[in-house]
Protein backbone atom coordinates (compact mmCIF):
# COMPACT_ATOMS: atom_id res chain seq x y z
CA UNK A 1 0.00 0.00 0.00
CA UNK A 2 1.30 3.62 -0.98
CA UNK A 3 1.93 5.98 1.65
CA UNK A 4 -1.04 8.25 2.71
CA UNK A 5 -0.69 11.92 2.13
CA UNK A 6 -1.12 12.04 5.93
CA UNK A 7 1.62 14.54 7.24
CA UNK A 8 2.81 13.77 10.71
CA UNK A 9 4.36 15.89 13.36
CA UNK A 10 6.72 13.33 15.45
CA UNK A 11 7.48 13.66 19.32
CA UNK A 12 10.52 11.30 20.31
CA UNK A 13 7.97 8.69 22.20
CA UNK A 14 7.49 6.73 18.74
CA UNK A 15 10.78 7.51 17.65
CA UNK A 16 12.23 6.06 20.77
CA UNK A 17 9.88 3.35 21.06
CA UNK A 18 9.49 2.21 17.64
CA UNK A 19 13.34 2.34 17.23
CA UNK A 20 13.48 -0.26 20.03
CA UNK A 21 11.22 -2.69 18.66
CA UNK A 22 13.53 -2.22 15.38
CA UNK A 23 11.02 -0.99 13.58
CA UNK A 24 11.47 2.66 12.70
CA UNK A 25 10.51 1.76 9.24
CA UNK A 26 6.74 1.83 9.95
CA UNK A 27 6.96 5.79 10.33
CA UNK A 28 7.74 5.90 6.47
CA UNK A 29 4.06 5.53 5.99
CA UNK A 30 3.37 9.22 6.33
CA UNK A 31 3.69 11.36 3.28
CA UNK A 32 6.04 13.57 5.08
CA UNK A 33 6.90 13.59 9.44
CA UNK A 34 7.94 16.93 10.65
CA UNK A 35 9.93 16.31 13.37
CA UNK A 36 11.05 19.08 15.41
CA UNK A 37 15.07 19.74 16.02
CA UNK A 38 14.46 19.43 20.00
CA UNK A 39 12.63 15.82 19.52
CA UNK A 40 15.49 14.59 17.35
CA UNK A 41 18.53 15.58 19.48
CA UNK A 42 16.23 14.20 22.77
CA UNK A 43 15.45 10.84 20.66
CA UNK A 44 19.50 10.34 19.77
CA UNK A 45 19.75 11.39 23.58
CA UNK A 46 17.98 8.01 24.56
CA UNK A 47 19.18 6.27 21.06
CA UNK A 48 22.52 7.42 20.07
CA UNK A 49 22.46 4.35 17.91
CA UNK A 50 19.52 5.42 15.98
CA UNK A 51 19.48 5.50 12.30
CA UNK A 52 17.25 8.39 11.24
CA UNK A 53 18.39 8.17 7.48
CA UNK A 54 16.23 4.79 7.04
CA UNK A 55 12.85 7.50 7.03
CA UNK A 56 13.51 9.83 4.00
CA UNK A 57 9.99 10.99 4.53
CA UNK A 58 11.56 12.88 7.55
CA UNK A 59 12.21 16.54 7.82
CA UNK A 60 13.89 18.36 10.30
CA UNK A 61 12.09 21.63 11.95
CA UNK A 62 14.41 23.84 13.48
CA UNK A 63 11.83 26.45 14.73
CA UNK A 64 8.51 25.15 15.00
CA UNK A 65 5.93 27.52 14.83
CA UNK A 66 4.95 29.47 18.17
CA UNK A 67 2.24 29.00 20.51
CA UNK A 68 -0.03 31.43 21.25
CA UNK A 69 -0.49 32.57 24.65
CA UNK A 70 -3.64 30.54 25.61
CA UNK A 71 -2.33 27.46 24.09
CA UNK A 72 1.30 27.91 25.99
CA UNK A 73 -0.14 28.04 29.21
CA UNK A 74 -1.97 24.89 28.75
CA UNK A 75 0.78 22.59 27.21
CA UNK A 76 3.16 24.30 30.15
CA UNK A 77 0.58 23.18 32.27
CA UNK A 78 0.31 20.08 30.97
CA UNK A 79 3.99 19.33 30.27
CA UNK A 80 3.38 19.08 26.75
CA UNK A 81 6.59 18.20 24.89
CA UNK A 82 8.42 19.28 22.51
CA UNK A 83 6.91 17.32 19.17
CA UNK A 84 3.25 17.93 21.23
CA UNK A 85 3.79 21.97 21.23
CA UNK A 86 4.43 21.64 17.79
CA UNK A 87 1.83 19.63 16.58
CA UNK A 88 -0.27 21.66 18.69
CA UNK A 89 0.87 24.59 17.10
CA UNK A 90 0.52 23.10 13.26
CA UNK A 91 -3.32 22.26 14.15
CA UNK A 92 -2.20 18.85 13.80
CA UNK A 93 -3.26 15.72 16.34
CA UNK A 94 -0.65 13.88 18.10
CA UNK A 95 -0.17 9.55 18.05
CA UNK A 96 2.14 7.87 20.35
CA UNK A 97 3.90 4.36 19.37
CA UNK A 98 0.47 2.28 20.25
CA UNK A 99 -1.42 3.97 17.70
CA UNK A 100 1.15 3.91 15.02
CA UNK A 101 1.72 0.18 15.56
CA UNK A 102 -2.08 -0.26 15.31
CA UNK A 103 -2.36 1.94 12.28
CA UNK A 104 0.53 -0.16 10.45
CA UNK A 105 -1.35 -3.05 10.99
CA UNK A 106 -4.73 -1.49 9.47
CA UNK A 107 -2.51 0.03 6.34
CA UNK A 108 -0.97 -3.77 5.49
CA UNK A 109 2.55 -3.07 6.75
CA UNK A 110 2.43 -5.50 9.63
CA UNK A 111 0.41 -8.91 10.12
CA UNK A 112 -2.36 -8.69 12.62
CA UNK A 113 0.42 -11.58 14.63
CA UNK A 114 3.70 -9.04 14.44
CA UNK A 115 0.95 -6.16 15.59
CA UNK A 116 -0.01 -8.48 18.51
CA UNK A 117 3.70 -9.12 19.23
CA UNK A 118 4.61 -5.72 18.82
CA UNK A 119 2.31 -4.82 21.14
CA UNK A 120 3.20 -7.78 24.08
CA UNK A 121 7.03 -6.95 23.71
CA UNK A 122 6.14 -3.14 24.31
CA UNK A 123 6.96 -3.22 28.21
CA UNK A 124 9.93 -5.85 28.00
CA UNK A 125 11.73 -4.59 24.83
CA UNK A 126 10.76 -0.90 25.16
CA UNK A 127 11.13 2.23 27.74
CA UNK A 128 7.62 2.95 26.91
CA UNK A 129 5.68 3.20 30.70
CA UNK A 130 2.23 1.22 30.61
CA UNK A 131 0.15 -0.92 32.90
CA UNK A 132 0.51 -4.19 32.18
CA UNK A 133 -3.48 -5.08 32.83
CA UNK A 134 -4.07 -1.79 30.68
CA UNK A 135 -2.18 -2.83 27.94
CA UNK A 136 -3.51 -6.10 28.32
CA UNK A 137 -6.69 -4.24 27.12
CA UNK A 138 -5.69 -2.80 24.19
CA UNK A 139 -4.10 -6.54 22.97
CA UNK A 140 -7.83 -7.90 23.79
CA UNK A 141 -9.22 -5.27 21.62
CA UNK A 142 -6.70 -5.37 18.87
CA UNK A 143 -7.35 -9.18 18.60
CA UNK A 144 -11.07 -8.43 18.33
CA UNK A 145 -11.11 -5.44 16.47
CA UNK A 146 -8.32 -5.42 14.02
CA UNK A 147 -9.16 -6.98 10.51
CA UNK A 148 -7.16 -9.63 9.71
CA UNK B 1 41.25 6.84 64.16
CA UNK B 2 39.76 6.58 60.48
CA UNK B 3 37.95 9.78 59.36
CA UNK B 4 34.37 9.66 59.25
CA UNK B 5 34.72 10.40 55.45
CA UNK B 6 36.69 7.47 55.62
CA UNK B 7 34.13 5.30 56.88
CA UNK B 8 31.24 6.52 55.04
CA UNK B 9 33.23 5.56 52.13
CA UNK B 10 33.63 2.08 53.46
CA UNK B 11 30.07 1.87 54.44
CA UNK B 12 28.46 2.59 50.55
CA UNK B 13 30.96 -0.57 49.72
CA UNK B 14 28.82 -2.80 52.25
CA UNK B 15 26.18 -5.01 50.68
CA UNK B 16 22.77 -3.97 51.26
CA UNK B 17 21.81 -6.23 53.73
CA UNK B 18 25.20 -5.83 55.66
CA UNK B 19 24.15 -2.04 55.63
CA UNK B 20 20.85 -2.53 56.88
CA UNK B 21 22.68 -4.76 60.35
CA UNK B 22 24.79 -1.44 60.81
CA UNK B 23 21.80 0.83 60.37
CA UNK B 24 20.22 -1.25 63.46
CA UNK B 25 22.87 -1.60 65.32
CA UNK B 26 23.06 2.61 64.76
CA UNK B 27 19.83 3.11 65.80
CA UNK B 28 20.04 0.70 68.92
CA UNK B 29 23.20 2.47 69.81
CA UNK B 30 22.04 5.98 69.46
CA UNK B 31 19.15 5.03 71.69
CA UNK B 32 21.03 3.58 74.03
CA UNK B 33 22.99 5.88 74.60
CA UNK B 34 19.78 8.38 75.25
CA UNK B 35 19.34 9.76 78.51
CA UNK B 36 15.46 9.14 79.69
CA UNK B 37 14.74 11.83 82.17
CA UNK B 38 11.69 11.81 83.86
CA UNK B 39 10.19 15.46 82.09
CA UNK B 40 10.93 13.53 78.37
CA UNK B 41 9.06 10.21 80.03
CA UNK B 42 6.66 12.44 80.97
CA UNK B 43 6.00 13.87 77.77
CA UNK B 44 6.18 10.24 75.74
CA UNK B 45 3.43 9.02 78.13
CA UNK B 46 1.30 12.20 77.07
CA UNK B 47 1.58 11.40 73.51
CA UNK B 48 0.63 7.97 74.03
CA UNK B 49 -2.31 9.00 76.00
CA UNK B 50 -3.20 11.27 73.11
CA UNK B 51 -2.50 8.71 70.60
CA UNK B 52 -4.95 6.23 72.19
CA UNK B 53 -8.00 8.87 72.98
CA UNK B 54 -7.58 9.98 69.27
CA UNK B 55 -6.40 13.51 69.93
CA UNK B 56 -3.70 13.46 66.66
CA UNK B 57 -3.19 14.23 63.01
CA UNK B 58 -1.69 12.66 60.32
CA UNK B 59 0.73 15.13 59.09
CA UNK B 60 0.85 15.23 54.82
CA UNK B 61 3.76 15.89 53.12
CA UNK B 62 6.33 13.38 55.65
CA UNK B 63 9.13 13.14 53.38
CA UNK B 64 9.95 9.43 52.11
CA UNK B 65 13.46 7.76 51.18
CA UNK B 66 13.82 5.88 47.86
CA UNK B 67 16.89 4.56 46.77
CA UNK B 68 16.53 4.45 42.66
CA UNK B 69 18.60 3.75 39.63
CA UNK B 70 18.82 5.37 36.68
CA UNK B 71 20.69 6.18 33.25
CA UNK B 72 24.10 7.08 33.74
CA UNK B 73 23.35 9.76 31.33
CA UNK B 74 20.40 11.01 32.93
CA UNK B 75 22.73 10.94 36.05
CA UNK B 76 25.36 13.26 34.38
CA UNK B 77 22.94 15.80 32.76
CA UNK B 78 21.50 15.53 36.61
CA UNK B 79 24.73 16.58 37.99
CA UNK B 80 25.43 19.27 34.84
CA UNK B 81 21.99 21.14 35.98
CA UNK B 82 23.32 21.09 39.82
CA UNK B 83 26.68 22.35 39.02
CA UNK B 84 25.23 24.99 37.06
CA UNK B 85 23.41 26.14 40.13
CA UNK B 86 19.84 25.09 39.23
CA UNK B 87 19.86 22.74 42.43
CA UNK B 88 21.07 22.60 45.34
CA UNK B 89 21.34 18.89 45.32
CA UNK B 90 20.68 15.93 43.06
CA UNK B 91 17.91 15.15 45.00
CA UNK B 92 16.33 18.25 44.43
CA UNK B 93 16.36 18.05 40.83
CA UNK B 94 14.67 14.13 40.96
CA UNK B 95 12.22 15.86 43.22
CA UNK B 96 11.41 18.79 40.81
CA UNK B 97 11.27 16.38 38.12
CA UNK B 98 8.97 13.92 39.64
CA UNK B 99 6.52 16.83 40.91
CA UNK B 100 6.32 18.39 37.11
CA UNK B 101 5.74 14.97 35.95
CA UNK B 102 2.84 14.37 38.30
CA UNK B 103 1.46 17.68 38.11
CA UNK B 104 0.94 16.84 34.07
CA UNK B 105 0.47 13.80 33.58
CA UNK B 106 -2.76 12.22 35.46
CA UNK B 107 -3.56 8.03 35.14
CA UNK B 108 -6.81 8.60 34.09
CA UNK B 109 -5.83 11.89 31.35
CA UNK B 110 -3.13 9.30 30.13
CA UNK B 111 -5.82 6.20 29.98
CA UNK B 112 -7.80 8.56 27.87
CA UNK B 113 -5.11 9.54 25.67
CA UNK B 114 -4.23 5.91 24.66
CA UNK B 115 -7.60 4.98 24.20
CA UNK B 116 -7.81 7.67 21.56
CA UNK B 117 -5.20 6.57 20.15
CA UNK B 118 -5.78 3.18 20.03
CA UNK B 119 -8.84 4.13 18.34
CA UNK B 120 -7.74 5.68 15.80
CA UNK B 121 -4.96 3.08 14.79
CA UNK B 122 -7.86 0.34 14.60
CA UNK B 123 -10.28 2.65 12.89
CA UNK B 124 -8.89 5.46 11.75
CA UNK B 125 -9.27 6.80 7.89
CA UNK B 126 -5.62 7.52 7.03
Amino acid sequence: MAATEIVAVLDAGPLIHLDELGRLGLLSDFKQLLVPQAVMDEALRHRPGMNPDVLSNMEIISHPPPLPADLLKLADEFALHAGERAALAAGFQTHGTIGLILRSQRRGRVSKTEMLQLLRDLPARTTLHIHKDFLAVIVARAETEAIS
Amino acid sequence: MKTLEQLEAEVRKLPPQAQERLRDWLEKLIEDRLELKDDFKAEVESGKKDIAEGRYRVRKGVMKTATIKFPGQLAEQLQKLVEAGWFKTPEAGVVEALRRYLSGHSIELQEKQILADVEWGLHGRD
